[in-house]
């Protein structure tokens, strides 16, 4: 049930049975205070008119015994005027009566009246013809008969005051029942307002509770906390609130299972790269400290060929003379590649001023410094936009790709064309050569430090220029990788933040 | 839903308490019956007896009634006296009667009033023509009946002293048969008997008085004690009495019809003729008290009774009339 049902309904229960309750009692006590307003008036009227006769016959019967002593008819004249007054009286009672009873009692007195006048008469005449056996017997008839009019009388007095009595009681007894009938609405008002208490604490108060503990719950951290299930049991919208704010919780505790399951996973990836940046370090350190250590004797051993070359060549013959020679070149080549594992080392210990580079002119430069021959044709295409990064790495690592290119062309003219992306945040630059070519078993071995594809017999090299190539584009967040068809000629693709950036930019 | 259902159910629960509260009225039927032993006099104006019966009222109300019936109201209140009734139908006289006599009477209700229900049939060819040929004859009446006391006050009314009258005591059925012989001049009756002495002779050689002063009353009358210790049995009683009361307004011509139908055949033929000459009704009014108060004086005045006259507002007991029908009640303390 809604909420909105469930407010209006009990309230609009409630207020119907007070309403209709306060309308009872009200219509009931206005009908029958009509009512008694009524009966009390008629019956105040009948009594006054019952009185009235009571009045007039006993007029009656002090005119015919003042006649029978007087003999004055001055009496007699009277008595007509009130047995006139007695039927008019008569009349407008017939109008106050209307129930069959009181009709009934009426009807005796009017038979009764009627013999008394009647006997009335007789006396009269008795009376005027001094008839003494006559008057004896009549006066006997008229007092019988006098007793009838006033027992019906009073039983007609009788009769509207009871009618008057039974008005007030019934009036005393509905207002008895309209007090009970008024207790008995209070009363179910009291258990119905004890019911809307219950119900709405159950309902309403009680879901807010819970939905209270549970959100504290969530804002202390308890991520699993959800409303019980009565609450979803209540139906409408807190029902609706309740099933959502448990699919909610759920939810959230997933999520934050994943979130852990994130953090740790950093933790540990952060652990690791801190364990690698020790483990880079420590042998940055150790090719750093053992190139720079071999250096010296690799140096004592070329001076001692120089001195064994210059002071005993005529000691020597050809064949000592050409494995001398040899020993040069290799303590040469073996410089060589100190000097490679130097640089490499190097890079990762000095701090490299950043800055924003003006590619065109940076790239011209390069090219400048390289010189390549006439079998060359060396280009730029399109903007090369600018990048914010060391100077001095930016230059090696295009002079490190340049180089390459030209150290292993085996074409006339060799091509070299140089361009350049731009990818909102960074750029991607692209050298591409029309060269021999890598197959693509060796795209990642050739970035490895001191591997060559070529003997070293054939080409001079240390396998150290990618090596450091790579490392400087790590170092600035970017990314480094080739594309390349053998006997076509290959691309390395270099990508460089435009500006000051500490992450890292994915491969495309 | 669930809680909606309580809702309703707790509601419906407390508009019961509340109901029951408001209309607590006792609907309960007898659980067991009364019994009532009536001395009935047998006469078409105690029809409101006869209606209850034949509507099946007494045992509605959860009450039997063994009738025990008799040819007057005297010789039904006297078998009540002697115990071997418990209530009679019976007319005024013989409560006031015996009521002088000493006996503890509570009448109940009346069961119906009348101006021409008793009377005085006299033969013409013994010379009676008016109430004042009337002296020097002989008239048959039953004594301690309202017949007796009609009679004489008739007498009394028409300036004719008792002493000029022969009363010829008889028993109300043998009225025909009296008039017939030739030492009573007259009868004084009440119906159908009195309609029976007019039919039984040619109608030009009768003559009939009736007296404007006489009213006559029939009531139930019972021991007092019995009264006191069959308050529930008397409510009962007239409840169903006031039951055909309400049927006999609303259904006259069925109601003449049925208690025709309960009376002894010999009763049957006369009671529709005479049906209009009374009027059943349940009340308890001044006009009882007065008849009843003004027989007694005119009884002790006439030398019957050489006492005080007996207070019969305490011969009349309105207590179960009270409780069952208040507004039939007009008697003033």
């Amino acid at each position: 049930m809604k909420i909105n049902t469930r407010i209006i309904l009990p309230n609009l229960a409630f207020l119907l049975l007070v309403v209709g309750t306060l309308l009872l009692v009200t219509f009931k006590l206005y009908s029958e205070s009509k009512i008694l307003e009524r009966e009390a008036l008629a019956t105040s009227k009948a009594n006054q008119l019952t009185l009235r006769l009571n009045v007039l016959h006993k007029r009656q019967s002090d005119n015919i015994l003042d006649y029978s002593y007087t003999r004055n008819d001055t009496g007699l004249t009277k008595g007509t005027e009130i047995n006139d007054l007695i039927e008019s009286t008569i009349d407008v009672l017939k109008e106050t009566v209307s129930e069959i009873r009181g009709a009934r009692i009426l009807r005796r007195y009017m038979i009764a009246n009627n013999g008394n006048t009647r006997i009335g008469r007789e006396l009269i005449k008795a009376i005027r013809e001094n008839d003494q056996r006559a008057k004896r017997t009549v006066f006997l008839r008229w007092g019988l008969k006098g007793r009838l009019v006033n027992a019906t009388l009073s039983d007609l007095t009788a009769y509207n005051r009871g009618i008057l009595e039974r008005t007030i009681a019934r009036n005393t007894s509905l207002t008895s029942y309209l007090t009970q009938l008024t207790f008995a609405a209070a009363l179910i008002a009291i258990i119905f307002f004890c019911f809307a208490f219950f119900y709405y604490r159950r309902t309403i108060v009680n879901p807010i509770i819970q939905f209270k503990k549970a959100v504290d719950g969530i804002a202390s951290g308890r991520l699993d906390a959800t409303v019980e299930d009565k609450i979803v049991k209540v139906g409408g919208e807190i029902g609706a609130l309740a099933s959502a704010f448990n699919a909610m919780s759920m939810d959230l505790q997933s999520t934050t299972v994943s979130r852990d399951v994130l953090v740790n996973e950093v933790k540990s990836r952060k652990f690791t790269q801190k364990k690698l940046e020790q483990s880079n370090k420590e042998l940055d350190d150790f090719a750093y400290i053992v190139s720079h250590d071999l250096k010296a004797p690799l140096r004592a051993i070329r001076s001692l060929v120089d001195i064994i070359v210059d002071e005993y060549q005529k000691k020597i013959d050809d064949e000592g003379t050409e494995l001398l020679t040899l020993l040069k070149n290799r303590s040469e080549r073996m410089n060589n590649l100190i000097i490679g594992i130097l640089e490499y080392s190097r890079l990762g210990k000095a701090s490299a001023k950043k800055e924003y580079l003006q590619m065109d002119q940076l790239l011209a430069d390069v090219i400048e410094s390289i010189r390549p021959s006439n079998d060359f044709q060396i280009s730029l295409t399109g903007n090369m936009s600018s990048i914010y990064a060391n100077r001095i790495q930016i230059i090696q690592v295009f002079q490190n790709l340049l180089s390459n290119s030209i150290k292993f062309m085996d074409k006339i003219p060799g091509v070299l064309v140089i361009s350049c992306e731009d990818f909102g945040e960074y750029c991607q630059y692209a050298v591409r050569d029309n060269g021999p070519g890598i197959a693509r078993e060796y795209f990642e071995k050739i970035f490895k430090i001191f591997q060559t594809l070529n003997p070293r017999d054939e080409i001079e090299s240390t396998g150290v220029g990618l090596s450091i190539t790579r490392k400087i584009v790590e170092m600035h967040g970017g990314s480094i990788w080739l594309d390349s068809v053998p006997g076509d000629g290959t691309t390395f693709f270099v990508t460089f933040y435009k500006h000051d950036h500490g992450g890292h930019i994915d491969e495309h | 839903m669930r809680n909606y259902i309580i809702g309703l159910g707790i509601f419906v629960a407390a508009g019961i308490v509340a109901a029951s509260v408001v209309f607590n009225t006792d609907s309960s039927k007898p659980a067991t019956m009364e019994k009532l032993r009536m001395a009935d006099a047998g006469n078409a104006v105690f029809a409101l007896v006869y209606l209850a019966e034949s509507l099946g009222y007494f045992t509605e109300e959860g009450l039997e009634i063994e009738y025990d019936t008799y040819t007057s109201g005297r010789d039904a209140l006297a078998s009540v006296i002697a115990g071997k009734n418990d209530i009679a139908t019976v007319y005024e006289t013989p409560i006031v009667v015996e009521t002088f006599n000493g006996a503890e009477l509570s009448v109940i209700t009346e069961l119906h009033n009348s101006n021409r229900n008793t009377g005085l049939v006299a033969r013409k060819d013994r010379g009676i023509f008016s109430a004042r040929d009337l002296k020097g004859k002989r008239i048959a009446v039953p004594i301690n009946t309202n017949a007796e006391f009609f009679l004489k006050l008739f007498l009394t009314s028409q300036g004719i002293d008792q002493s000029e009258i022969t009363f010829v005591p008889s028993k109300p059925q043998d009225a025909v048969d009296a008039l017939k012989t030739k030492d009573i001049d007259a009868v004084a009756a009440w119906n159908p008997n009195l309609y029976h002495a007019q039919k039984a002779m040619d109608s030009n050689r009768l003559v009939s008085f009736y007296s404007d002063v006489y009213t006559e009353v029939s009531v139930l009358a019972l021991k007092k004690e019995v009264a006191d210790r069959r308050g529930e049995a008397l409510t009962r009683l007239l409840r169903a009495l006031v039951r055909a009361e309400v049927y006999l307004t609303d259904n006259p011509d069925e109601s003449k019809k049925r208690v025709i139908k309960t009376l002894p055949e010999n009763v049957q033929k006369t009671a529709s003729l005479v049906w209009d000459s009374f009027s059943p009704e349940i009340k308890l009014g001044s006009l009882l008290l007065s008849v009843l108060q003004g027989q007694a004086e005119w009884y002790r005045n006439n030398g019957k009774f050489n006492k005080p006259v007996p207070d019969f507002k305490t011969a009349i007991d309105a207590r179960f009339l009270l409780e069952i029908s208040p507004e039939s009640v007009t008697l003033e303390w």
